[in-house]
């Protein structure tokens, strides 16, 4: 709708990654240029190895490029010490990983709860953003659970739930259906294009083209390039 | 036998962790061993006599004197009394310290000796072994002169000649007649096995009949024996001690001037003996058994460490139809298998423990040349090793045997991360921090109190002054200025020697293992109630002793050569004795004189010198009179010379110098006893070193096992929690945070921990009590110091795998399991 040539959330370019094992130089990501607009959904896909998880990694802060820029909301990220990308990881980054990564010491509650205590938000304010993120995925009624009395489908809806708790700028997720069967695959991607519906911006690695068509973008990685970009089916056609 | 087999390829799989086990095991067991083979020695062996648990010392004690010691010599009426009239003892027998020289090829030489009562032997039911023991005869005046020698002085001296027995010998310039020979090893009595002040020889060479008349058994007023009683066969202390209490109650009645305020108690001999090294044993037993414990604790812990990484293991063992009897058998025998091993080493610690042991042990340590690896030893150490193997194996069993299966089977692939099962954890670093504090806070105290006593000003030079004894015998000495004349010869000759700044004599040396105690009255004081008479040491000192010693001067004016026969009779007091006798006005001019013996006459007070604490270090000192030589020259046969010098006591050939100067004034008194003030000093304190050492090492080893232990739970822990901590840094932890977060994790049970051991600290405080001087079991100081001591040390412990826990790779969430 807006016409405005807007900058865009995320900006990449000429992002390299190289791995340095034993001598051994592994070349993950070989020049990546992206950008991601607000409110943009993609969904990234490519043979295993192709370094997906490193691009996300690198999107997410999580990993810092061995060369090229990176622009996140109009700030350089690209080469910023821990404990600012940490600050940054933390308020503007939302992370689904495929294997849930609950902490099992913690009810899902606590887990929602824990990325808005490491921002230091008090607790009247984390226990409001706590339980409207479990609403939203509808999980609020399981909140003094532990993650390992809930299925693996509960369990993914409450990492996306402590995902948005912290109301990030962008969701990055990494085969987030890839641990569930078809119908808990299916109810994730649900909450996923609701969430963008909502006006979430999210980055999703898929292998599976059904899901990736969700996506209003749909990128293919090879051997740590960008080989194609095509458009997803206008399934959240404005 | 399976299991067997299983448990060695299990232990020899982790190369690792079962060296580090053992290592600790043995370290643990060995100290043990150790400690337990002089325990078994000192402690727990029976004396080497006739059914020892029927002898006991018979000892007086009359509390209004406030001497510090309760073990005071009856007197000789009182000890023919019991032989008379008490039916709990078959035999009541005296011993008292008898300096004696043994004349041969023209020298001289001391030997150990004690005279005794006829009876002696017999009560402690040991004959000679050669020859005969005494006969009620030789009790009698003239007929006494016979002696009964010990095997090492019959080898030593005169060569183990088979027919040395009726041959005769020449002591202290008599001929007596050698009746019997001990066997082997029988020394008694020894100093350090009876209380400090008696004189009593380091052990016993020689034995001499006592022999008095009528009048000598009937003294009521002198105490100068050591009384042994062998009960009745069936008669028990307790019957004993309550004929002996009514018998003390009659004396009291029937001889207030004598017994007013006195009474009796028993002591079995063996209590006696172990004396005070029995509660520093007793507590560095318990160390050792602390040390033990932790040693246990971590390899438990490190047990435990395996047995939630084998969950998987033991789950699928059960899932096999294992059942949960089978799984514990497995994991005990794996348990057993490291325990043993580590006993094995831990032996061949113990018997390297025990030669550092008795190397560092205070010299007379009673018993201690009876230390060896013996049966009982080994029973110990085997025990120890498979109690020890039992505790470790059951406490990961009954953990890995609870396992739920489908949790331990499924929850893996669910993407969960670990953590949750550290109360196990938890609670052994509780418990280990809690026994090793409370060892830590022993030892602080022990060592602190040693350190005081060490410290004390015993009021007289520690250091810089060389002593020995002479004695005067025969006709020769018999006329005091005869002596005087000896004296004076001595202080010329010695003191012309070069480097020497003083010399003077005192018939009882500062902490020279006699003491001599009367009573005395003090001119125009109103005559205190009978039993109440005051008592002072008595030293007789010739000119010039107080500066050699380095006694202080407080007020008036030391001895001087004005002092003679003849002339006014005055004496000195220490401190004490002015302050309580004297507490108004001022004590010089003031006449006071002995009751019985020696200065009964009045003698005015020209001078206070500063108190010494002569009989021991950590005792109070008593009121002390101090009488100049000059005046009462016969008062004691034996005197101490010292001799002051910066450098020379220090020198190997400063004693033959002394001999021969002494050989040049007159060959025919007997020299013996060279010691120094340092050497006599550090023997003083030989007992609270030998404990201070100890525990201190035991503590030591308590503490860095601890570390050990917190630092592998916690490095452990992280190494599970790798995947947490990557996750937590995804959702924006910053490391700070996350070394804050383990650090505190960590440091959890170690608060609690010195919270439980701030208990036992405080609950165990009165076992130490004996072994403490002037601090209290409860000091806050030093509760405070070792528990921020052990806690920055527990946190460092921490820190080490916390910093490893904040440098995790965040990219660890983001891949799979
Ligand atoms: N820490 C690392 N050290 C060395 N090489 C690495 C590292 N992480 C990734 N790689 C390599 O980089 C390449 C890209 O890996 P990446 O994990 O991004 O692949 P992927 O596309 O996510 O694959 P998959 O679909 O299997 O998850 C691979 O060749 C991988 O081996
Ligand atoms: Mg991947």
């Amino acid at each position: 709708m807006s016409t405005a040539p807007q900058s865009p959330l995320i900006h990449l370019e000429g992002i390299k990654k190289v791995f340095l094992t034993d001598e051994v130089e592994t070349h993950a990501l070989s020049g990546i240029h992206l950008d991601i607009a607000q409110g943009e959904y993609v969904s990234i896909a490519g043979p295993s190895g192709c370094g997906k998880s490193t691009l996300l990694a690198i999107l997410g802060l999580l990993d810092s490029p061995s060369d090229g820029t990176y622009v996140l909301n109009g700030q350089q990220v690209a080469q910023l010490d821990h404990s600012q990308r940490a600050r940054i990881r933390n308020r503007e980054i939302g992370f689904i990983f495929q294997s849930f990564n609950l902490i099992g010491d913690l009810t899902v509650f606590e887990n929602v709860e824990l990325p808005l205590t490491y921002r230091g938000l008090n607790a009247a304010e984390r226990k409001l953003r706590a339980t409207e993120a479990l609403e939203k995925v509808g999980m609020s009624h399981r909140m003094r659970h532990y993650p390992s009395q809930l299925s693996g489908g509960q369990q993914q809806r409450v990492a996306v739930a402590r995902a948005l708790g912290g109301q990030p700028s962008i969701l990055l997720a990494d085969e987030p259906t890839g641990n569930l069967d078809s119908k808990n695959g299916d109810a994730v991607m649900d909450l996923l294009r609701r969430l963008h519906r909502e006006g979430a911006t999210i980055c999703m690695v898929t292998h599976d083209t059904r899901f990736a068509k969700h996506a209003d973008r749909q990128i293919h990685l090879f051997d740590g390039r960008v080989v194609e970009e095509s458009a997803g089916e206008p399934a959240g056609v404005r | 036998m399976n299991d067997l087999r299983f448990a060695f390829r299990q232990l020899s799989r982790n190369p690792g962790f079962t060296v580090v086990a053992v290592i600790m095991l043995a370290l643990g067991i060995g100290a043990n061993t150790a400690i337990f083979t002089v325990v078994e020695a000192v402690l727990l062996k029976p004396l080497p006599y006739h059914e020892p648990d029927r002898i006991m010392v018979v000892w007086a004690d009359n509390p209004t004197y406030n001497l510090g010691i309760h073990e005071l010599p009856p007197s000789q009426l009182d000890m023919m009394d019991w032989r008379q009239r008490s039916q709990s003892f078959e035999q009541v027998a005296g011993i008292t310290a008898s300096l004696t020289d043994l004349s041969r090829d023209g020298g001289l030489t001391r030997i150990g000796a004690v005279s005794v009562t006829a009876n002696f032997f017999p009560t402690l039911g040991v004959l000679p072994a050669r020859g005969r023991g005494f006969t009620a005869e030789e009790e009698q005046p003239g007929k006494d002169k016979v002696v009964v020698i010990s095997d090492a002085l019959w080898k030593r001296e005169f060569g183990g000649d088979p027919n040395f027995v009726g041959s005769s010998i020449i002591l202290n310039n008599e001929s007596r007649v050698v009746v019997g020979i001990m066997p082997p090893g029988f020394d008694f009595p020894r100093s350090a096995e009876m209380p400090p002040p008696y004189g009593l020889p380091a052990q016993s060479d020689l034995w001499m009949p006592v022999a008095g008349d009528a009048k000598f058994w009937q003294d009521d007023v002198n105490r100068q024996f050591i009384v042994l009683g062998r009960l009745k066969t069936g008669t028990s202390v307790a019957s004993a001690q309550a004929e002996l209490d009514a018998m003390a109650r009659q004396a009291t009645l029937d001889r207030p001037a004598t017994h007013a305020g006195w009474s009796t108690h028993l002591r079995p001999l063996a209590m006696q003996v172990a004396g005070a090294t029995r509660p520093v044993l007793l507590v560095l037993w318990g160390a050792v058994a602390f040390v033990l414990l932790i040693a246990c604790v971590n390899v438990a812990s490190l047990l435990l460490c395996r047995a939630v990484a084998r969950r998987k293991e033991i789950a699928i063992r059960a899932a096999i139809g294992a059942g949960r009897a089978r799984v514990i058998r497995q994991l005990l025998t794996e348990s057993l298998v490291l325990s043993l091993v580590g006993g094995a080493f831990g032996l061949l610690l113990g018997v390297f423990g025990l030669k550092v042991l008795l190397a560092l042990s205070p010299p007379g340590l009673p018993r201690l040349h009876e230390a060896a690896l013996d049966g009982p030893v080994l029973l110990f150490s085997m025990g120890a090793t498979l109690v020890t193997g039992i505790v470790l194996g059951l406490l990961p069993a009954l953990h890995a045997s609870k396992v739920d299966l489908t949790e331990a089977l499924n929850s893996a692939g669910r993407g969960l991360t670990e953590g949750g099962r550290w109360r196990s954890h938890g609670a052994l670093v509780i418990g280990q921090v809690a026994v090793a504090f409370a060892l830590l806070v022993g030892a602080t105290l022990v060592i602190r109190s040693f350190g005081r006593i060490v410290a004390l000003d015993p009021g007289f030079a520690k250091s810089g002054v060389s002593s020995f004894e002479l004695t005067f015998r025969g006709e020769r000495y018999r006329k005091g200025d005869s002596r005087i004349a000896f004296f004076q010869n001595v202080h010329d000759r010695l003191a012309a020697l070069p480097g020497v700044v003083g010399v003077a004599a005192v018939s009882h040396l500062p902490l020279g293992g006699r003491e001599n105690v009367g009573y005395f009255v003090i001119d125009g004081m109103a005559a205190p109630r009978q039993g109440q008479e005051p008592l002072a040491q008595c030293r007789v000192v010739t000119e010039g002793y107080f500066p050699t010693m380095g006694v202080g001067l407080v007020r008036g004016r030391d001895f001087a050569d004005t002092d003679a026969t003849g002339k006014l009779l005055v004496t000195i007091v220490s401190e004490t004795l002015a302050r309580e006798f004297f507490p108004t006005g001022d004590a010089i001019g003031q006449r006071i004189r002995l009751k019985d013996s020696g200065a009964n006459e009045w003698c005015t007070i020209v001078g206070i010198v500063r108190d010494v604490r002569a009989t021991a270090l950590e005792m109070k000192p008593m009121p002390g009179l101090y009488f100049p030589h000059s005046q009462l020259p016969n008062y004691w046969d034996e005197m101490t010379v010292i001799v002051r010098s910066a450098t020379l006591g220090r020198t190997a050939g400063f004693e033959n110098t002394l001999r021969r100067e002494l050989k040049a004034i007159d060959p025919a008194v007997p020299t013996a006893n060279f010691r120094t003030m340092e050497g006599l000093v550090s023997n003083a304190v030989a007992r609270p070193r030998f404990g201070s050492v100890l525990l201190g090492l035991f503590a030591a080893t308590a503490l860095v096992l601890t570390l050990v232990g917190v630092y592998g739970v916690v490095a452990y822990a992280v190494s599970r929690r790798i995947r947490e901590l990557g996750i937590r840094l995804v959702l924006g932890a910053r490391r700070g945070e996350l070394l804050r977060m383990v650090l505190m994790q960590g440091m959890g049970p170690v608060f609690v921990g010195l919270g439980f051991g701030l208990a036992i600290a405080l609950g165990l405080g009165r076992f130490l009590a004996s072994l403490l001087f002037e601090i209290k079991a409860s000091d806050p100081t030093t509760l405070l110091c070792a528990a921020v001591g052990l806690a920055v040390a527990a946190a460092l412990a921490c820190w080490l795998p916390a910093r490893r826990a904040s440098r995790v790779d965040p990219m660890v969430a983001l891949r799979g399991e």
